[in-house]
């Protein structure tokens, strides 16, 4: 799987959760100061990707990571 | 003879078919988001100085009568209470409308010049990501004056919390730049528009004239502990929030049009 798959597919997990337009997602967004998620909303988002991409991810580290970029790096590890 | 009447008749026919019906159908499908719904605050998140995200001190963001208002009637005096309510979800092309007015005194303990000061802030921050001792997000502000009864304060001002933007070419750090509008001095209702074109350029209307343009906002200047992005950064999208910093506000329509659908 290509990175740019992975990244249409994270936006598309992060548009379902924090419930924004994918078109105002940009691809180094980060979680927190751009898209407003809270702390509930984080533990939703890595539970959506593993659902997304049929994985497990290592949820501390999961949860460290805080941008859009960052995060098709971590998944693109794992598929 | 017959040619020469038939073809400015051909001409007129087309340009009615073509160039009108087009303009009317462009703005039917205008979908103005009222941000606003006239009856109560949801879809608006509220995070002021001080205070945890959620807690709206003193009640002091309010609905009255369908207007969204802020009251410091419950104050004994402000102290930094610096309070902004947010939309809920982050634009970054849009034209955006905004009536307000600014009513009443200012409550005791205000600083002297958050005198009849308000404004809108965008390209903002989250509030989630806020500190709870901070009292501005990093945004673009457009400042909303009231005139103090004599002299000139104009209104839709640009002041940059964090950021700067570029004016005629020159990168501009100082906080705020005074736009070309009219003061008004007294409680009359003064429509205010943005057009904001993602990290390109952005317009401030005071009652259907243009009276400040800028471009490139930026990450500039003071910025909160933790704030992730370096000086220079371009803002290309961001939070919508209304101020409250100690001056009693109404807004009785906040609307939005998404441009970049």
């Amino acid at each position: 799987m290509d990175k740019n798959e992975i990244l249409t597919r994270v936006k598309g997990v992060v548009s379902a959760v924090l419930k924004i337009e994918s078109a105002e997602i940009s691809d180094d967004a980060n979680f927190v100061f751009d898209l407003g998620a809270d702390s509930m909303q984080s533990v939703e988002l890595v539970a959506g990707f593993e659902e997304e991409f049929d994985i497990e991810m290592d949820q501390d580290k999961a949860l460290e990571v805080q941008n859009i970029d960052d995060a098709v790096n971590f998944i693109a590890e794992y598929v | 003879m017959k040619k020469l009447h038939v073809l400015p008749i051909l001409l007129v026919l087309i340009l009615s078919c073509g160039s009108g019906p087009k303009k009317e159908n462009t703005a039917e499908k205008e979908e103005w988001i009222q941000l606003f719904n006239g009856k109560d605050l949801e879809g608006w998140t509220i995070k002021m100085n001080k205070h945890q995200i959620d807690e709206n001190f003193n009640n002091t963001f309010r609905v009255e009568n369908g207007v969204m208002v802020t009251r410091y009637d419950q104050y004994e005096a402000f102290d930094g209470e610096y309070g902004h309510i947010f939309y809920k979800t982050p634009f970054s092309h849009y034209k955006l409308r905004v009536e307000y007015r600014v009513v009443g005194e200012q409550v005791q303990g205000g600083a002297g010049w958050a005198l009849k000061n308000s404004g809108v802030m965008f390209h903002a921050q989250s509030p989630q990501s806020m500190l709870v001792n901070q009292e501005f997000p990093v945004c673009i502000e457009a400042q909303f004056l009231g005139g103090l009864g004599e002299g000139e304060r104009p209104t839709g001002n640009l002041c940059t919390p964090g950021t700067h933007v570029v004016i005629d070419g020159e990168l501009v750090t100082r906080h705020c730049t005074t736009s070309t509008s009219p003061t008004f001095h007294g409680e009359e209702w003064v429509l205010f528009e943005l057009v904001v074109h993602g990290d390109s350029i952005i317009h401030h209307l005071v009652n259907g004239d243009t009276v400040l343009t800028y471009s490139k906002p930026q990450v500039g200047g003071d910025l909160p502990e933790g704030y992730p992005y370096p000086e220079g950064t371009p803002i290309t999208s961001g939070y919508i929030a209304l101020q409250a910093e100690s001056h009693p506000y109404e807004f009785r329509k906040v609307e939005l049009l998404d441009l970049s659908r």
